[in-house]
């Protein structure tokens, strides 16, 4: 199996640096993208919530 | 070897300003402090709940903020600032607590001066300190400054 892959790897093309580097570009704005925002703006939302619950259930205790 | 050199002239060093840190917070912010200590003795877990539940999304707000645009990352410095300060009330709050109760007849700078010094040497017990001691100082204090902030501290009872 693993001479089977090794055999494939090898008969692969090289992949040009002008490739890897757009692709490097591609994860670079991949991870500045919206979806980045959106985990902010659950993780906020999460803090909201639970700061509410914490402190509302301290203030019931009294 | 000159790393190892490094890390034994710069833990000493560090801590001593930490220490120096503390004691002039407890100095300069009397009321905050003592609120801290009293909200962190008489509220024990839910400070750290509170305390971790804040780090937690915090660090991710900040994290995704400082993905964003120029104004984002201001935004993301601004939160990690008040993060950091209010890590060092917290912090401060939990040494005069340690203090009261290793030295409950000195003075309070004194109380702050020593807890500091044995909460900060304490941390620094490998894992044990690192991985519990710290993280749970760090969420209880945080925890016991938000809390006072929004409740009114009681005085526990002196034994």
């Amino acid at each position: 199996m693993s001479t089977i892959l090794s055999d494939l790897l090898s008969q692969r093309p090289a992949v040009p640096q002008h490739d890897l580097a757009e692709l490097g570009e591609l994860l670079g704005s991949a991870l500045i993208s919206p979806s980045i925002l959106w985990l902010g703006a659950a993780a906020l939302a999460l803090w909201l919530l639970g700061n509410g619950l914490v402190l509302r259930r301290v203030r019931q205790e009294g | 070897m000159p790393e190892a050199l490094a890390l034994v002239i710069l833990v000493p060093s560090v801590s001593l300003t930490l220490v120096a840190l503390f004691v002039a917070m407890r100095a300069l912010f009397p009321r905050q402090i003592g609120d801290v200590k009293s909200t962190g003795s008489t509220k024990p877990g839910r400070s750290f709940l509170l305390g971790l539940i804040n780090v937690s999304f915090l660090s991710v707000i900040v994290a995704a903020l400082s993905g964003g645009g120029e104004f984002l990352q201001l935004v993301a410095i601004l939160l990690f600032a008040v993060l950091v300060g209010g890590l060092a009330f917290g912090l401060a709050g939990m040494a005069l607590l340690l203090g009261e109760r290793l030295l409950p007849e000195s003075s309070e700078i004194r109380q702050a001066a020593w807890g500091s010094a044995v909460m900060i040497v304490a941390s620094l017990t490998p894992f044990v300190g690192w991985l519990l001691l710290f993280p749970y100082l760090l969420f209880r204090g945080l925890g016991a400054l938000i809390l006072s902030l929004f409740i009114r501290p009681v005085e526990p009872p002196t034994t």
